[in-house]
């Protein structure tokens, strides 16, 4: 590589990842991300609020359901088979970590371990796989790499691992608005299917066909999508795309059963909003 | 930094469903049908006889599968766990000799669903 075009690079590298960052961020993401790992995984709020999984999340999740033998071993990953003894453990050292993370003991090890353990447990069953938790897990890890542990309040924090895990949450929003990218989304059959088949409900989306149709609210969900992962590594557009971003999760909340998708996505949006800082104490 | 934002695509460039956060992009109709041969004959398994053998979410997936569900993501897992369903119908039927299972699947508006078929000799230990 030629000199000019590698400190080109050098700076661009500086560019995205040097500076600091407000540490409010970090408690925000560890704090929430915790929770919503305890919250999700268990029934343990059922007895004050209906969340979807409650409907099959019976205790602790992803613990050992079948009640005959012999169970059923169809694993994600080859060799990661687990008997209900193992199953067992890795579900309450799972729960275990989210607490440790919540509260902030070990932060950065507890995110580490809390992302393999998780992993593990769904790699053991294939049905285990959901799009939210994969992104759960992936977010957690992704948090195991910044500064969480405890320091003066006022003192700043890397912006890296914070750019780190904002290019994932952009290519999150990449990949499923190119995923839409094909005739069926865009022509609104899928969306039309999805409402057939009662998939896609509610007041605010019955409105929204009425007076859009199928085909023009496909379209916007693709342009919202990509917009939002094209605006939210603009610094002058972040802010806005955070705002816009909540406001399609809270549409998505409102039309279609997604679990914890929507609460995930709005805490990882919160990683945009603060902008970076040169000093590294925080006036 | 393109560690975290290209293995989703990577994932839907393979046709994966695990990892390729493609949300709802595509509906799918599937159903499911398992079987058994049997000295005896043919005989339909019930999806539901595998209940109590599976985990929450293979049940909500697989028993349901009997009547025919939708979605573009759980046809690829059941997909994905068909050579285990054969060999779980194996071991629950003692008589049977093979197992065999069908796939179907297709966009939800078509009648004609694509099947995918599979059969597993039991081998029994003598």
């Amino acid at each position: 590589m030629q000199p000019a075009a590698l400190k080109r690079a050098s700076a661009l590298v500086d560019e995205l990842f040097g500076g600091d960052v407000t540490p409010w961020i970090y408690v925000w993401l560890r704090v929430a991300l915790a929770g919503i790992v305890l919250i999700r995984h268990s029934d343990w709020l059922s007895p004050w609020i209906e969340l979807e999984h409650h409907r099959w999340v019976h205790g602790l999740d992803l613990g050992w359901s079948a009640t005959k033998e012999p169970p059923l071993s169809s694993p994600l990953a080859l060799g990661v088979a687990l008997n209900e003894g193992a199953t067992t453990a890795l579900v309450w050292t799972r729960t275990l970590l989210a607490l440790l993370l919540l509260f902030g003991v070990f932060p950065r090890l507890a995110a580490l371990l809390l992302g393999l353990v998780s992993y593990t447990l769904m790699a053991s069953d294939r049905f285990h796989y959901y799009h939210h938790l994969h992104l759960l897990y992936l977010a957690v890890l992704w948090l195991s790499l910044a500064p969480l542990g405890w320091r003066p309040s006022n003192q700043s924090r890397p912006l890296w691992p914070l750019q780190l895990l904002r290019a994932f949450v952009v290519g999150v929003y990449f990949a499923s608005g190119v995923a839409k990218l094909q005739g069926e989304w865009l022509s609104g059959a899928a969306l039309e299917d999805l409402h057939r088949f009662t998939l896609v409900s509610g007041s605010l989306f019955e409105r929204l066909s009425h007076a859009l149709g199928y085909g023009s609210i496909a379209k916007l969900v693709v342009a919202t999508e990509l917009g939002l992962a094209l605006l939210l590594c603009l610094p002058r557009t972040r802010r806005v795309a955070v705002i816009v971003g909540l406001g399609f999760h809270a549409a998505i909340e409102a039309s279609m059963d997604v679990s914890t998708f929507g609460a995930q996505m709005a805490v990882l949006l919160i990683a945009f909003w603060p902008g970076t800082v040169e000093s590294s104490v925080l006036k | 930094m393109l560690l975290a934002l290209l293995p989703p695509l990577v994932a839907q460039a393979l046709g994966e469903t695990v990892g390729s956060f493609a949300m709802f992009s595509v509906v799918e109709r599937y159903q499911l049908k398992l079987g058994v041969r049997t000295p005896a004959g043919d005989r339909r398994v019930p999806l539901q006889r595998l209940a109590p053998y599976l985990s929450n979410d293979a049940r909500r997936i697989v028993v349901s599968a009997e009547s025919g569900g939708a979605g573009r993501d759980p046809a690829n897992i059941l997909a994905g766990g068909l050579p285990d369903l054969l060999r779980l119908a194996c071991e629950l039927e003692p008589e049977a000799t093979a197992a065999r299972v069908t796939l179907l699947r297709g966009p939800l508006r078509s009648r004609q669903l694509s099947p995918t078929e599979l059969e597993l000799e039991c081998n029994r230990p003598h």
